[in-house]
């Protein structure tokens, strides 16, 4: 009985731990302010860039 | 894009690594020009030093632009890519289309037509379903130059070729609008009319009326 408590309390704690670590899906976009803004970032970050050209008319 | 795609879930996700922008191309001339923007909505994927990887051109559903954008960044369906392709498979038109597509997509229409053309040459009888598109869309890129004689003669030539296909009916619309724009408004006024004759339900009818008014003073003072 001790042991399926201890075992079920080690399984919980591994997944309250694997909920703080997991990094969060973000909820919509965070578009960067100009695509000058966007350039410095990806050089910073090292990551690729989706610019969106778009027009209402 | 903006209500739906880019609110997917799976678009959203994208943004965790790859740094999202938006460019307001009307405004932004200059970046506009610097990419070669043809029409509205274009997306760019570029690497982290502002280098275009490929785009895409027009709308998109979120799930597709997924699948492009992931397809891209491993090197899959770029333009680079496709070309590699086609050079191993010179006969390829389904190949050759695409390169086509992405050439008119970057504003490198003499690119464009080269590949068209050489759809219209692989497949002459159109046995693959894309000469007829190929055919159209040179005649359209001659619009696009503005250089309206070349493309009446190609909207003449797509209609003797392809009579029946499902463009017939725009390119009935783009001769009469060529005329217009090469000065023979006689002979534009006519195809307009016969327009509305045989196509008394088409959506386009109100803008041929509107063209039809548009040439008439011009006409009048003519007679």
């Amino acid at each position: 009985m001790k042991t399926t408590i201890r075992a079920g309390m080690i399984l919980l704690l591994g997944l309250i731990i694997l909920s703080f670590c997991a990094k969060k899906a973000p909820n919509k976009i965070e578009w960067a302010v100009s695509l000058e803004d966007a350039l410095k970032i990806a050089s910073e970050k090292d990551k690729p860039i989706i610019a969106d050209f778009w027009s209402d008319g | 894009m903006e209500d739906s795609t880019f609110t997917a879930q799976n678009v959203i996700n994208l943004s965790k690594d790859i740094i999202f922008v938006k460019t307001e191309a009307k405004k932004d001339t200059v970046i506009s020009h610097r990419y070669n923007i043809a029409g509205f909505p274009t997306v760019i994927l570029m690497n982290s030093s502002g280098e275009e990887i490929d785009r895409i051109y027009g709308y998109v559903m979120a799930d597709t632009f997924v699948t492009i954008i992931e397809d891209y960044l491993l090197g899959i369906n770029t333009l680079d890519d496709v070309k590699k392709k086609f050079e191993a498979n010179p006969q390829d038109v389904e190949l050759a289309f695409r390169l086509a597509d992405k050439y008119e997509g970057r504003r490198a229409y003499d690119s464009a037509s080269l590949y068209y053309s050489k759809i219209v040459e692989l497949d002459p009888e159109d046995q693959k379903g894309k000469s007829d598109d190929a055919l159209y869309s040179l005649a359209s890129l001659e619009l696009r130059k503005k250089d309206y004689l070349k493309a009446l003669d190609a909207f003449k030539y797509f209609m003797q070729k392809f009579p029946k296909s499902e463009m017939a009916a725009d390119a009935e619309l783009y001769i009469p609008y060529c005329y217009a724009k090469s000065g023979d408004t006689t002979q534009a006024l006519e195809l307009y009319q016969k327009f509305l004759t045989s196509h008394p339900d088409s959506p386009d009818t109100e803008w041929v009326q509107d063209k039809i008014k548009e040439l008439k003073p011009s006409t009048d003072k003519t007679d």
